[in-house]
């Protein structure tokens, strides 16, 4: 028993110590990762299959995509989806039954041949003797068996595709092939319809003499970018211009919000990299006009005010094709506007017309082909002649195209053949271009089967260099890509520009474009016009490196105004920064109160801005409160003259109460919701909180969002308050500060942005003055002609852009005798937009007006703006004159 | 005389009987086909992709596909819209960086574990040491 005791203990024993070292052996080097993530791996995929009737006769092909069960989309299936394109195509042409072989349009438009008309082997023999042969043949006749049995046994695709067509009662093939021997080849149209292979032949003919007699040229009117608008959308004009020359555009029109305001730029950037494509602008219905100057696109009430807007500046204006009010009906117009549809109309109605391809971000799917007698130059001219003329097509996304028959039948029957169409535009060699930093960057795909060889040249303008020649010799195997990089040196010229980068690659006899760009900020950033309390003024500014010295001095010169040879103050620090990287300095200004300019020197460049500097008095004060109860802090700023609330969220002033009047100038719906709150997306459309905001995107970016508030000075002769926050890698400050006993509230904006679509900030107050906004409220802008008044319309909201002559406006209650004065630095944006709105918005259902600077947020600097807010008793000069007397006044 | 218009006759006969060689060598049966119809291995694919702000933050991954040059349709890229919904899910649960393996919830529900918190890498294999060998651990 004892033993057996013994037995069992020296085995435990012997156990634990397995157990111990097998434990032991357990080290983490013995542990591996086994993971992956291949998506295409693991996906789950059905297909779905339609072919019949809904509300019309079509057939749809798609892949229904799942992954871990839950996550599913539905995408076209491509392959099908364009062979079924073929067959609609075939409809469209009135050929239901129409197979042409890929490639066989653009052999035969190659080629010479003789006809032959339902001839025997015999005569078929002894005529492609002496050359190609063109037979038209009765599938049934003896030579005809004998051709059409030279293709492949059934058309596996009849069976895949089961498409409605194959059904119809006369659904005759037609078989358009062409079968070789060597370099001898016999085309054939085949079908049993004498009438079909008749029709074939004339299409085919048709579309020979038009390309004898036409040019075509592909185009997008309509594409869109938001370049000018603070609302946002990818793709800056020259990156659409890239792209659409890279599918064998010639020629675009931008209609995007406010795009007509790029109408000269588009014509420099095109003449600097000498492109031969048309560039140009239009804005809703109307198009093509010799300039945009006076445009007022909020401001157009009348269906008459467009027609002769574009008519006496020598444009176009375009209509619905039906309008269910029978108003367009009364008016001459130019065209239709096409859309899918009213292909019936558009196609049929011998009405010139327009189609829009829409923003990259939609997918820039629609196109226009117009033709152009052969050999002449694409020009705006000759552009709208062929669309006044209908020698035009209009291409939607899947292939639908639409336009008079001659025309469009020729493009479609191309469609089908593919080859004559890639090799017209130059698809198989693709090039898409980039700028990154100081790189210009190329990948250029080759697809096709062969290797391609040819020269790359480069076309940049005169503010930028490169070192090295212009011109390469680039070898690109068969199915294959390559990345080209080569560095550019930006001039000083080049800065505060985009510079457009063109290139140009031959193989052959072929050639194909596309452009790029170097977008570059001001070497030298720095609040353009800043206001400050003496004996120290704290001066940002924010170098761009465009040289390549890594080290380099910075020069602050403050100049007196009036007498700019009067130097008050001078300093200098030394900047770091790598060549096209930038760096954030600061600067304290010792200065006496007065009026000044700054001149900042560096890399042999110079920046002027303006500045105020006041004396250090007054006992403004500051503190924090929690208005609504929401846990977080509002800041309030007082002094004698006003008090001043600041929202965390949204960094914006929420109010601003005239102590002496006892009213907030500025609209203010916070802390209560907006009625529609619990709409669909609310917080994707503009959202009302009120007060001093931005518009960075509409619904702005930052509408909701929550800033880290920083008290930077709390008390003495002025209280500051920081706001910051980042987007993604976007950085966003704001510094508000309320200066002495006086209504000047100033803030002061610094944005480090790297999203190229985020491109335009609106500051705005909206602005409701005494009790209401109201007839009563005359609003001055003083623009490029002088001075201007506006007055809300209490029927209708509505809205303009000014040209500013000084960087101000100002509105007055005539009732109440209260002034609100807006001030910015005048150079910057690129129009002041008053938008006066009314309840009928959808997005604010209130009456207010808002004065938005619509400023470009330059990326690859840190770009400073500064806004001013004046509010007080009496008449709106006094306001302009106080800060004119402290040198926020600026103009242009 | 008579002999060189011979020859010339001669030579021209030879020439004709020549081309009808060739001629009758043409014959359609020497002819073949040679097309085919692949759409997908004709498809011209472009990239496009945008991370930003239009009205929203968001990312967006699409093929634009082309053949013939004016067949156009943008169509999701299913991969990396996969890849991103990962990461939107992530933000949803509020945890933006969570980046977690496939399957490893799944293994998880199978195994009995242990849970340690940031476990010192020499605590760490003195805590495994201390646990029974087969369990599983999850470390934090």
């Amino acid at each position: 028993m004892k033993n057996h005791f013994k037995n069992l203990c020296s085995l435990a024993v012997m156990s634990l110590s397995m157990a111990v070292m097998t434990s032991n052996a357990q080290t983490l080097d013995n542990f591996k990762y086994n993971g992956s993530f291949q998506p295409d791996k693991n996906m789950v995929t059905d297909q779905f299959q339609f072919n019949g009737y809904t509300n019309y006769w079509h057939d749809i092909y798609r892949e229904e995509i799942r992954y871990g069960n839950l996550f599913k989309t539905v995408i076209p299936k491509m392959d099908y989806t364009i062979a079924q394109n073929k067959l609609d195509l075939a409809d469209e042409i009135n050929i239901p039954g129409l197979f042409m072989q890929e490639g066989f349009m653009f052999s035969l438009l190659n080629e010479k041949y003789t006809m032959l008309d339902q001839p025997d082997a015999n005569k078929i023999n002894e005529s492609v003797a002496g050359g190609n042969v063109l037979v038209l043949v009765d599938p049934l006749s003896d030579a005809g068996k004998k051709l059409v049995e030279k293709l492949p046994a059934g058309y596996v695709w009849k069976d895949k595709l089961k498409s409605h067509q194959f059904g119809a009662k006369d659904f005759t093939e037609t078989n358009v092939f062409y079968i070789e021997n060597g370099n001898k080849k016999i085309y054939v149209i085949a079908s049993e319809s004498k009438v079909l292979r008749e029709k074939a032949l004339a299409l085919i003919e048709n579309t020979k003499s038009l390309l004898s007699k036409y040019d075509l040229h592909r185009g997008w009117l309509g594409a869109e970018t938001l370049q000018k608008s603070v609302t946002c959308t990818p793709g800056h004009y020259l990156e659409v211009i890239g792209e659409g020359m890279n599918e064998g555009n010639t020629w675009f029109s931008f209609t995007g919000y406010m795009d007509f305001l790029a109408q000269k730029e588009l014509i420099d950037w095109m003449a600097k990299v000498n492109l031969p494509v048309v560039a140009d602008v239009g804005f809703g219905q109307i198009h093509g006009l010799k300039d945009y100057e006076g445009l007022q696109v909020q401001s157009m009430f009348t269906t008459d005010s467009w027609i002769n807007f574009a008519h006496e500046k020598e444009g176009y204006v375009f209509r619905q094709v039906y309008d269910a009010t029978g108003d367009a009906d009364k008016y001459k117009y130019d065209g239709y506007i096409a859309t899918e549809g009213q292909k019936e109309q558009i196609d049929n109605e011998n009405v010139p017309f327009i189609s829009s391809t829409g923003s990259l971000y939609r997918g820039a799917e629609n196109s226009m082909v117009l033709f152009i007698p052969k050999g002449n130059p694409i020009t705006k001219k000759s552009m709208w002649e062929a669309i006044m003329d209908r020698r035009e097509v209009a291409v939607l996304g899947g292939g639908l195209m639409m336009g008079s028959a001659e025309y469009r039948n020729a493009l479609q029957l191309l469609l089908i053949d593919r080859v004559w169409l890639e090799e017209y535009y130059g698809d198989r060699i693709d090039m898409v271009a980039i700028t990154k930093d100081y790189q210009l960057i190329l990948n250029i795909t080759n697809r096709y089967p062969k290797a391609v060889s040819g020269t790359l040249n480069i076309v940049l303008p005169p503010e930028l260099k490169m070192a090295g020649g212009l011109t390469t010799q680039v070898s690109i195997p068969a199915n294959s890509s390559k990345t080209l990089e080569f560095a550019i040196n930006p001039q000083a010229s080049a800065m505060r520009k985009t510079n457009p980068v063109a290139l140009q690659f031959k193989w052959g006899e072929q050639k194909k474009s596309t452009v790029t760009m170097l977008d570059l900020p001001r070497a030298i950033s720095a609040h353009q016009l800043l206001y400050g309390h003496a004996p120290k003024v704290t001066y940002p500014v924010t170098i761009h490196n465009f040289t390549d010295k890594k080290t380099f001095p910075v020069k602050v010169d403050v100049v007196d105004k009036n007498n700019p040879k009067k130097v008050i103050y001078t300093t200098s620090k030394s900047c770091t920064a790598g060549k096209a990287t930038f760096t954030d300095m600061s600067f304290d200004l010792e200065l006496p109160a007065g009026n000044y300019n700054v001149k900042v020197s560096a890399m042999g460049v110079e920046n002027i801005s303006q500045l105020g500097v006041g004396q250090a008095e007054g006992k403004p004060y500051l503190y924090e409160v929690d208005l609504n109860s929401d846990g977080i802090m509002e800041y309030r700023m007082e002094n004698d003259s006003v008090q001043i609330t600041l929202l965390a969220t949204g960094a914006r002033v929420i109010e601003y109460i005239i102590k002496s009047k006892d009213d907030n100038v500025l609209f203010k719906l916070w802390p209560e919701k907006a009625a529609d709150d619990k709409r669909s997306f609310r917080k994707r459309g503009y959202y009302p909180y009120g007060g001093f905001e931005d518009f960075l995107g509409q619904g702005s970016m930052e509408t909701h969002r929550v800033y880290d508030a920083e008290i930077l000075k709390m008390e003495g002769d002025y209280v500051r308050v920081k706001m910051s926050t980042d987007y993604f890698g976007n950085r966003l400050e704001k510094i508000f500060t309320l200066y002495g006993n006086s209504p000047l509230l100033e803030v002061q904006f610094a944005l480090t942005f790297k999203n190229p679509e985020a491109n335009v900030l609106g500051p705005q107050p909206i602005l409701e003055l005494g009790a209401r906004h109201w007839t009563e409220d005359v609003f001055t802008v003083p623009e490029k002609d002088g001075l201007h008044e506006y007055r809300m319309k209490p029927e209708d909201y509505y809205g303009r852009a000014f040209i500013m002559k000084e960087g101000w406006n100002a509105g007055y209650d005539e009732k109440e005798d209260i002034t609100f004065v807006g001030a910015f630095p005048v150079t910057e944006p690129l129009f002041l937009h008053m938008w006066m709105n009314h309840p009928k918005n959808s997005e604010a259902h209130f009456y207010y007006v808002e004065f938005q600077p619509w400023t470009p947020i330059f990326q690859k600097t840190t770009m400073y703006f500064t806004y001013y807010l004046w509010g007080t008793g009496g008449k709106w000069q006094n306001g302009v004159q106080e800060l004119r007397n402290r040198n926020l006044i600026s103009e242009q | 005389m008579k002999s060189k218009l011979m020859k010339h006759l001669i030579l021209n006969a030879s020439i004709i009987f020549f081309f009808s060689t060739l001629a009758v060598t043409q014959n359609l049966d020497d002819f073949k086909f040679k097309g085919s119809f692949t759409p997908a291995a004709n498809i011209i694919k472009n990239d496009f992709q945008f991370n930003g702000y239009t009205n929203h933050w968001h990312n967006i991954y699409r093929d634009e596909i082309r053949y013939g040059n004016l067949f156009k349709q943008s169509i999701p890229d299913v991969q990396l819209t996969i890849a991103q919904s990962k990461l939107d899910i992530a933000d949803d649960m509020q945890i933006p960086g969570l980046n977690i393996q496939e399957g490893f919830i799944y293994n998880l529900l199978l195994e009995d574990y242990i849970i340690l918190d940031q476990p010192a890498l020499a605590g760490w294999s003195q805590g495994v040491k201390r646990t029974k060998s087969n369990y599983n651990q999850i470390i934090t």
